[in-house]
Formats: C-alpha cells, sequence, structure tokens
C-alpha cells in the first residue's frame, strides 16, 4: 500500500514542477500573448545553475566535473531564477522584437542552443555525463529515506502555491491589465501610453525566472542532471497542459498540468514484459498526441477559460 | 575534407534539405500555419523506404517511389480528417495541432521500428573520383540530380497548371481566390499529396545517406524551419535558396567549429536573419 502511496506522491511532485512551468507559460502566453517555444531552455539554464552552485567541489571524491562552488541550497535556488532572467533577457533583446509565429521560431532555436551547449561544453556542464548524487534541500528534516518524499511534495506545494498568489495578484494590478493590453491590441495599448516593449520584456523576464525556479526544483527532485533531460519535449508538454486547462487562467494551467501528467504516469501501472514496456513507452507519446489534437478539435479554449475582468474583480483582493 | 569535397557534402545536404522543405513552404502557403508534422513526414519516408528496400527487397528506386506514394497519402489524409476540420481555428490552433500529430508519429515509429536506428545496405556505389580523393557517390549525384528536377518540375507546376496559379491566387488571397471559383478543398489536398511525398522522398535520401532514427522527425524539423525563415516563409523559390545556403553552410562550417554545434549552426541564422530581415533574405515579405 505505502508504495502506491509514494508513487502518488512523486506524480504529485511532478506535477507541481510542471505545473510553476505551464504557469510561466501562462504569463507569457496566456497573459500577455507572447508563442514561447523554447520553455525548456530556461528551464535548463536554471537547473544548470543550481547544479553548478550546489555540488560539492570538484577533487573531494571521484567526481569528473570541473565546477562545483558547494554554496548553500537557497543560493543555489535565487541563482537560479536570476540565471534564467538573465537569460531570457538575452533572449528577449532581440527575440521580442518579433511577432506570432517568428517569435515561436526563434525561442525554440534558442532552447535547442542551450541542450547544444549543455551536451558539448565539457568543462561548463561536464558533457553527457553530467553530474549526479546533488544535495536535496532539507535532506536531514527526516531520517528514513522514504518520508523524504513528503518534505520534497510540501517544498513542492509551498513553490506552487507562492507562485500562483503572486502571478493572481500581478493579474489583478495595472500591470496585469496592461499585458492584457499588450496581448489584445498593442497599437490601443501603445495609445494609451503603455510601454508595451517594456511589458512584453518583463512578463519575458519574470516567466523565464520561475521556469528556472522550475527547473532547479527538478534537479533538487532527481539529485542528477544530464543533458537529455532538457528535450523540446519539456516545452511541448507545458504547451498542451495549458491547451488542455484553459490558456489565461492560472487555475487552468494547474490543472491541465494535473490531468496530462497523471494521465501520462498511470501508464506506468500496466505490468509490462520488456518488450511490451517500450511499445508502452512509445504510446505515452501517442496518448498525449491523441489528447492535444482531440482538446483543440472539441473544446478549443480548454476545460477552464479566461476570466473576464468583472469575473476577477469579484475575486480579487 | 578538401573544399571541393565540402562543397559537394554540403550540396548534398542541401538538396535533401530543400525536398524536405519545399513541401513544408507550400503547406504554409496555402494554409497559412507552421505544419510540425512535416518533420515526421520526412521522418516516416524514411522508415517506409526502409522497409520497402531493406525487408521487402524491392529495387531501391521502386522502394523510394512507394514510401513516396505512402508518405502523400499520409498527408493527405491528416489534412483531411485532422487540419481541415479546424480551420477556422486560426493558425495558433493548427501548430498545435500538428505538434500533437508529430507526437503521435513519433510514438506509431516508435511502436513499428523500434528505438534502434536503421541503416539501408546499398551495396558497392560508384565512386567520381579526382586524383587520389573521393569526390561524390553515385547516391550522392542522384540526390543532387533529383532535387535539380524536383525544382524544374515544381517551376513548372507553379507557372504552367492551373494547380500552380490557384496556388499562387490562395496564398495571396484565400476569400479572393474562393470569390474567383478556385476550389479551395481541392488545391490544398493537391499541395499536403506532393508536399509530404517531397518529404517522404527527403526522409528516404536521407535514410540512405546514413540512418533514419525515431527522433528524426524533430531534428529535421528545426532545420526546415532554419531553411524556411532564409528564405522567406511562404516564398518557394526563396526556400529552395535557403535550404541550399543552410545545407552548403552546416557542412563548410564543421571546418571551423565542433561539429556538434552544427545544427547550432543553422539555428543561429535564423536569429540573425530574423532580426536583421524578418521577411527573409529571398523572401518578398509575405504576412508578419
Amino acid at each position: 500500500m505505502s508504495s502506491y502511496l509514494l508513487f502518488a506522491v512523486g506524480i504529485l511532485i511532478l506535477i507541481g514542477i510542471y505545473a510553476l512551468l505551464t504557469m510561466s507559460l501562462n504569463l507569457k502566453f496566456g497573459v500577455t500573448g507572447l508563442i514561447d517555444l523554447g520553455l525548456v531552455g530556461y528551464f535548463a539554464v536554471g537547473a544548470y545553475t543550481y547544479a553548478l552552485f550546489t555540488a560539492s567541489p570538484p577533487g573531494t571524491g571521484v567526481e569528473s566535473y570541473n565546477i562545483g562552488l558547494g554554496l548553500p541550497l537557497w543560493v543555489g535556488f535565487i541563482a537560479a531564477a536570476l540565471a534564467a532572467g538573465l537569460f531570457s533577457f538575452l533572449v528577449g533583446l532581440p527575440a521580442l522584437r518579433l511577432r506570432g509565429e517568428y517569435l515561436a521560431i526563434a525561442t525554440y532555436a534558442a532552447a535547442e542552443v542551450v541542450k547544444a551547449v549543455a551536451s558539448n561544453e565539457e568543462w561548463l556542464t561536464n558533457g553527457v555525463v553530467g553530474y549526479s548524487g546533488l544535495p536535496q534541500p532539507m535532506r536531514g528534516a527526516v531520517e528514513a529515506g522514504n518520508s523524504y518524499q513528503y518534505v520534497f511534495l510540501a517544498i513542492v506545494v509551498v513553490s506552487v502555491v507562492v507562485v500562483y498568489w503572486l502571478l493572481r495578484r500581478m493579474q489583478v494590478r495595472p500591470f496585469g491589465r496592461a499585458l492584457r493590453a499588450v496581448r489584445e491590441s498593442e497599437e490601443v495599448a501603445l495609445s494609451v501610453g503603455k510601454n508595451v516593449a517594456r511589458y512584453r520584456m518583463k512578463a519575458f523576464v519574470i516567466g523565464g525566472m520561475i521556469a528556472g525556479f522550475a527547473g532547479a526544483l527538478y534537479i533538487g527532485y532527481t539529485t542528477l542532471i544530464v543533458p537529455t533531460m532538457f528535450a523540446a519535449e519539456v516545452t511541448w508538454t507545458a504547451w498542451i497542459a495549458l491547451v488542455i486547462g484553459g490558456s489565461g487562467n492560472y487555475r487552468g494551467a494547474i490543472l491541465g498540468t494535473a490531468i496530462l501528467l497523471s494521465a501520462q504516469e498511470l501508464t506506468r501501472f500496466f505490468q509490462a514484459s520488456a518488450d511490451m514496456a517500450s511499445l508502452l513507452a512509445a504510446s505515452r507519446f501517442v496518448a498525449m498526441g491523441l489528447l492535444l489534437v482531440v482538446i483543440i478539435r472539441f473544446r478549443p479554449r480548454g476545460i477552464l477559460t479566461e476570466k473576464t475582468e468583472s469575473d476577477i474583480a469579484l475575486v480579487g483582493d | 575534407m578538401g573544399v571541393v569535397e565540402t562543397l559537394i557534402f554540403g550540396l548534398v545536404t542541401g538538396s535533401i534539405l530543400l525536398l524536405g522543405t519545399v513541401g513544408f513552404s507550400m503547406i504554409r502557403r496555402v494554409d497559412n500555419f507552421l505544419n510540425i508534422a512535416h518533420g515526421q513526414m520526412v521522418a516516416l519516408g524514411g522508415y517506409f523506404g526502409y522497409t520497402f528496400y531493406q525487408q521487402v527487397g524491392l529495387n531501391f528506386a521502386v522502394a523510394t517511389i512507394a514510401a513516396m506514394v505512402v508518405t502523400g497519402v499520409i498527408g493527405w489524409l491528416s489534412y483531411k480528417v485532422v487540419f481541415g476540420p479546424i480551420r477556422e481555428h486560426g493558425p495558433l490552433y493548427l501548430l498545435f495541432t500538428s505538434v500533437g500529430l508529430s507526437f503521435i508519429f513519433h510514438g506509431l515509429i516508435e511502436m513499428v521500428w523500434g528505438t534502434t536506428p536503421k541503416a539501408f545496405r546499398l551495396g558497392q556505389m560508384f565512386m567520381l573520383e579526382a586524383g587520389d580523393s573521393v569526390l561524390a557517390s553515385s547516391l550522392e549525384l542522384w540526390i543532387i540530380g533529383v532535387a535539380l528536377a524536383a525544382v524544374v518540375v515544381l517551376h513548372l507546376l507553379m507557372t504552367r497548371t492551373r494547380t500552380g496559379i490557384s496556388i499562387r491566387a490562395m496564398s495571396s488571397d484565400v476569400n479572393l481566390a474562393r470569390v474567383r471559383g478556385i476550389n479551395i478543398e481541392k488545391v490544398s489536398g493537391i499541395v499536403w499529396i506532393v508536399g509530404s511525398s517531397l518529404a517522404g522522398l527527403a526522409g528516404v535520401l536521407m535514410g540512405a545517406q546514413g540512418t533514419v532514427f525515431s527522433d528524426m522527425g524533430w531534428s529535421i524539423i528545426l532545420v526546415i524551419l532554419s531553411a524556411s525563415v532564409l528564405g522567406g516563409l511562404g516564398s518557394i523559390y526563396g526556400v529552395m535558396l535557403g535550404a541550399m545556403v543552410i545545407g552548403i553552410g552546416m557542412d563548410f562550417s564543421v571546418q571551423f567549429i565542433n561539429p556538434a554545434y552544427r545544427y547550432s549552426v543553422a539555428f543561429a541564422v535564423i536569429m540573425i536573419v530574423l532580426i536583421v530581415r524578418p521577411q527573409g533574405i529571398f523572401g518578398g515579405g509575405t504576412s508578419e
């Protein structure tokens, strides 16, 4: 029984980490209208920053990596968010001058470059070997190895709640309204004196920081990091979750993530022989694709749709 | 490698890329969205080519044509069943639907052919030699020839036939084209068949040159995107040139930088082109 419980806790942790990523996408696309297909890039920058900052200094063990600052974990998390924010700023500087699908292609390309650097710059990232045995937050809080899962789940839940709260506050403030104005019509936003370029950049960088933090959290959970973890699939997962849940709605972002990841992880329940296991792994791609195609066909605005201004005023703080 | 060998190798890469990109660009022109699933058409072409040639034992040319027919039909079906019905949702929903379709095809490929890469065993080939260095194999010469032929045929199709004129009319104004009595459905259908079978051809040639692998569709679509941005997304001739430039550029870049960054060169090109000239170097500039 407890193994099922642990399995469920594992799924909840993954859902929480991806929910952060989907919420960051909702800020960018759902609220501001930026089509970013490079989410995994900021996620990876955050993850690698966390690894470089928190790994114990090289030379103390059998590690083959060059850089390990051995700093406290909270420094690692803050550095991850800041580095991903800085990277977003650098990508955004040229890319945000583009619109629509051109922005999509540029961000997609930026994320692929990050992956290429992660695989090839061994002096920095330790290449395809990566890092393993990285420290976990509040590891000492419990003695038994298994109960640590609950501690980690608590950390993830708190992170999701805090980020959700911050983003919702932002939504009802003038800043959030300005972002939606930028999405609906740049000309109108400009004509009422909003600095459109700056608003787009702010949403882009804040979204990037959240994605970077999610990346650090992911590494804190897995305790290892290798370049193959940062395939474009991560980006698509967040997009599919957002489309399912309902773009423009942060609760929809969380709900969509929960539905998508539970559906994916439940396939692991089927006990299967080695042959069947690879077939099942492949069928997960098919299931994910079908879900997206069917949702768009029959419920294109997602399960929870964006609330109108008056709804927000009613529930606002 | 010397300059001549690299140039020929680049021409081969560019030719394959051209065949893969032209269909993507035609679909972008008539149906106005980025069809990410086009990369999976390349992969499917490669795998069907492998099955027909290696497992069924057909002659290479026959296997290639059979693979083109199959991918053409799959492309047409995906248009009829998946994309056609949601056309009014707009380009972004079509784009995400194509991502969903890519996952479906990728999953099916892994279910049918597994995850280990497959190689064509083509046997002994004629080698074009100069002095004591090998310049090109007969396969490579064929690839360049096939791409050239495709360019000529497409040019004739676009300028001399009713279908070609309809395609051009649709890409400049769909509503106007409809008012003028052009059968939008039929023209789109033809574009999907032609575009997807050319993608299938590119897949077979890629496989014959190297291997076919299950992630192929995802990696090739990025290069296709680069080539089409360089050429101007919807401009068919621009895209042909863009594909050659990217192909030759990628192979020449290996002389100066780490080969692992071969694809990154293509992406760097995208970034620079998008910033300096968003309408593409050769494109007359379609829409934003």
